[in-house]
């Protein structure tokens, strides 16, 4: 096989790629001048082709549009590469341009260019003229001028960029380097132009460094342009191989039919079959590439569903800003949240965006408003044409404003992010860093990520609310518990204060009661001297004071001593009913004086012994029996003992005038005394039962009141463990 | 006859007491201080010692921890007689040897006599009598 017709695969390979990175965006001007100069490349390819195998025309025809196609290239690879590196001089290609023209016109008009075709044995040589010089100089033009400004623009450049540059770069200039050589040096020193096709090739030098600077970093996306590659490549082989068989069955048949009635036949059924082939291919390779074709929007579907597991605020927003900058390839991206009181905005994320600028877009709420009205993203191309078609006046400004600004600070996209249709926030997005524009399918993406976004943020932000609230009890009930423990160490200091007081001051009590009564008991004694009769009573009256008197200091210590925890039992073992006669009898004087009966029934089978403070026990009993006597004006009072499997019972029953209810509840407590004490003058400071019950709590026993009601007598039990 | 030695620093008190055991019979020395009534009892040797827990300087337990240590009055009986009844403090006066712990306001002046008499009177001792 000839070996000149891989210059045709050449051809072929441009134009593909020419075509994809084309149909990948048709918007951007990046990608319309990458696919001129592919497509010039391509084109000029074809024609070199013709030119040393002249199918139609002849070679002279053929040289003369393979150099308006190096013509065209000059002024598309200008183009491409202001465009590509945001060059601002417009001086340089404008003079590429007009002078192209002129190129034009040498070459089509006069022999100052291209002389005449001299066909040799290797191939077509052409003469060329002085012209040809000239353009030479202009070819170089260019290229030192790419030269330039790429090495300008490579120093401002870093990180992925720099890289990208390079390799576009290297690519370029070994192109035109070689090509140059080839097609202008050689020729011109030695007058040999027999290698003239093989510059062609070095178009692919071009071509391999972009898509290597493609693939490594993703400068337009390379599973896209596999894809399609991958789609044209085998609907044009399967053309071609339907053609070939044709030509073959052609062949077979052995008819007559000249190849000139098979061939317009084979290109009718080219042309017819071509889109049905295209698609089956586009369908096959979307079915089984679809995701590697889309290959962020995969992650951005990924995203939406890891939105769903962070419930931290901060680690969700990060998550949201990182994966669509670093996926989708942005300059920048920062996620604006509005307090839920105010309704202000704070930035929540940022990367790339200086703080003032990220926060500027919603300085007044014309956005929101504008946001909440349309439900819809808003793009910063689509905004000329929103400008345009605005109604009203003010809209029309406030719409301008928001271009200028979104121009100013480099914003492409605001997604707003919707909380039953009000805006909670936004996410403004930068440019992509290649400077495509967001597709359709990137912004129907970007809105359901939004949507998703929304909601998650919103989980985050209450989840944190949630989470401080119960912080903030926390501490409150902590706060309040330790008040509470330090308000109750209080009182417990100052209860121990009060018993310590009450401990002291009876102590101190005590020695002038022991004057009072000793001396009184002494001259009652006679010991200083006989007394005359009329004193004895009155003397005895004030003893008995002094006794009583005693008697509530008694108390009073003895209940801050259990108060303190002072009070310790001195137990022994001790025969209840012994206990009990020795009461009885100390009392009886007493209840018989008053005119009462006091009857005390013994047990009839015999009480156990049981571990008891005999003193402490004995003073129980003999104020219960007391009380009977001095709150009985009337009848008896019946003492009785009896043991069941647990416990041995003492109970003390009068004829008194009973306790109401309210009594019956109060009996027990300190410092209180039953009304009918206030009712009659009855000795005792109503300590003696509060007293009782708190002895009788240390053995572990119970003590308890009955009583029908007033006038009804009461009935006192007490109830001691056996063991 | 018994000789006593009352520590009480309350001079109302001692008069009375004083008075009371006097006219009982007893010789009784009056001490105002632990410090005074360890030198009467060094040098008056009574039968028997009633102290009074809540005292200038030192106190009652202190006197007690005093007398243990020396041997020639060690053995003096002592009575505790105060109107203190801290359960601890008493507990410390028995077990620094303390007879018995008298609470001064529950008794007459005549029952404190009783008291002790009856407990002189029991123990046994040849060379002193009533």
């Amino acid at each position: 096989m000839d070996i000149k017709f891989t210059i045709l695969i050449v051809a072929l390979l441009n134009f593909i790629i020419g075509f994809s990175v084309l149909s990948r965006n048709r918007k951007s001007s990046i990608n319309i001048s990458f696919a001129l100069v592919s497509f010039d490349l391509g084109l000029w390819a074809v024609s070199m082709f013709f030119y040393v195998r002249p199918l139609i025309f002849d070679s002279e025809v053929w040289i003369k549009i393979v150099y308006l196609f190096v013509i065209g290239l000059a002024v598309t690879w200008t183009y491409f590469f202001k465009i590509f590196l945001g060059v601002k001089d417009k001086i340089f290609p404008i003079l590429i341009t007009l002078l192209a023209p002129v190129f034009v016109f040498i070459l089509t008009n006069t022999d100052f260019w291209v002389k005449g075709v001299i066909i040799k044995s290797w191939g077509p040589e052409t003469i060329l003229g002085p012209a040809y010089a000239l353009f030479g100089i202009y070819i170089l033009f260019a290229i030192g001028w790419v030269t330039y400004v790429w090495i300008k623009k490579l120093l401002q450049s870093r990180g992925i960029q720099k890289m990208q540059f390079i390799y576009i770069f290297v690519g370029t200039i070994l192109y035109s380097v070689l090509a140059t050589i080839f097609d202008v040096v050689i020729p011109l020193r030695t007058g040999d132009s027999r290698f003239f096709w093989v510059s062609t090739y070095f178009s692919l030098f071009f071509v391999v460094a972009t898509a290597y600077a493609i693939i490594r970093y993703r400068l337009m996306d390379i599973r896209f342009i596999a894809g399609r590659t991958f789609v044209y490549l085998l609907s044009i082989v399967s053309i071609f191989g339907l053609a070939f068989f044709l030509m073959f069955l052609n062949n077979k048949l052995s008819t007559p039919v000249s190849i000139n009635i098979f061939a317009p036949i084979a290109t009718a059924i080219g042309i017819l079959l071509f889109q049905p082939i295209f698609n089956f291919f586009e369908q096959i390779a979307s079915k089984y590439f679809y995701y590697t074709f889309y290959s962020y929007q995969t992650v951005l579907t990924n995203l939406g569903r890891r939105l769903t597991q962070v419930l931290d605020l901060d680690r969700l927003s990060s998550l949201i800003v990182s994966t669509l900058t670093n996926t989708m390839k942005l300059d920048r991206t920062v996620i604006l949240l509005r307090e839920s009181g105010n309704g202000d905005y704070r930035i929540q994320k940022n990367i790339g965006f200086r703080e003032e600028n990220g926060i500027s877009l919603v300085k007044d709420n014309f956005l929101t408003a504008w946001l909440e009205k349309n439900q819809m993203p808003l793009v910063y191309e689509e905004l000329s044409l929103i400008v345009r078609d605005a109604l009203k006046k003010e809209e029309k400004e406030s719409l301008e404003k928001i271009r200028e600004n979104m121009k100013k600070i480099e914003a492409a996209l605001c997604l707003p992010l919707f909380i039953e249709n009000k805006i909670s926030g936004m996410i403004v997005l930068g440019n992509k860093i290649s400077g495509e524009p967001y597709s359709q399918q990137d912004i129907t993406l970007l809105t359901t990520l939004a949507n998703q976004s929304s909601i998650a943020l919103q989980n985050a932000k209450l989840y944190d609310q949630v989470h401080d609230l119960s912080e903030n009890l926390q501490e409150k009930v902590d706060a309040q518990t330790k008040e509470l423990k330090s308000a109750y160490e209080e009182l417990k200091v100052l209860d121990k204060a009060k018993s310590e007081f009450i401990s002291l001051a009876s102590h101190q009590l005590r020695t002038p009661l022991t004057a009072i009564k000793g001396y009184i008991s002494m001259i009652l004694e006679g010991s200083y001297g006989k007394l005359p009769g009329s004193a004895s009573k009155p003397l005895n009256n004030v003893l008995g004071s002094a006794e009583r008197l005693i008697r509530i200091v008694n108390d009073l210590l003895n209940i801050s001593k259990i108060e303190l925890g002072k009070m310790e039992l001195n137990k022994t073992p001790a025969n209840i009913e012994e206990l009990i006669t020795a009461c009885y009898e100390e009392m009886e004087h007493t209840a018989e004086s008053k005119g009462l009966k006091i009857i005390w029934n013994k047990p009839k089978s015999r009480l156990p012994e049981i571990e008891i403070d005999k003193l402490k026990i004995s003073q129980v009993i003999s104020n219960l029996i007391d009380n009977a006597i001095k709150y009985t004006q009337k009848g008896e009072v019946e003492i009785k003992a009896a043991k069941t499997d647990s416990v041995i019972r003492i109970s003390i029953k009068d004829t008194g005038e009973g306790l109401t209810e309210e009594e019956l509840k109060m009996v027990f407590e300190g410092f209180t005394r039953g009304a009918a004490g206030i009712a009659y003058w009855i000795e005792g400071a109503g300590l003696g039962l509060y007293i009782a019950k708190k002895y009788v709590d240390l053995h572990h026993g119970k003590i308890w009141v009955e009583s029908e009601g007033k006038g009804k007598g009461s009935a006192f039990y007490i109830e001691l463990p056996i063991k | 006859m018994y000789k006593i030695l009352i520590i009480e620093d309350e001079k109302l008190l001692s008069e009375m007491y004083e008075d009371k055991f006097s006219q009982s019979g007893f010789l009784a020395v009056v001490a105002k201080s632990a410090e005074e009534g360890l030198e009467l009892l060094k040098k008056e040797k009574p039968d028997l010692v009633l102290l009074d827990i809540l005292l200038p300087q030192e106190n009652g337990i202190q006197f007690l921890k005093r007398i243990k240590d020396i041997p020639e009055i060690s053995k003096t009986p002592v009575i505790v007689f105060s109107n203190y009844d801290d359960p601890e403090t008493k507990k410390k006066a028995f077990g620094l040897g303390a007879k018995d712990y008298l609470i001064k306001t529950n008794f007459t002046p005549a029952e404190v006599v009783g008291k002790i008499k009856n407990f002189l009177d029991k123990l046994d001792k040849p060379l002193r009598g009533a």
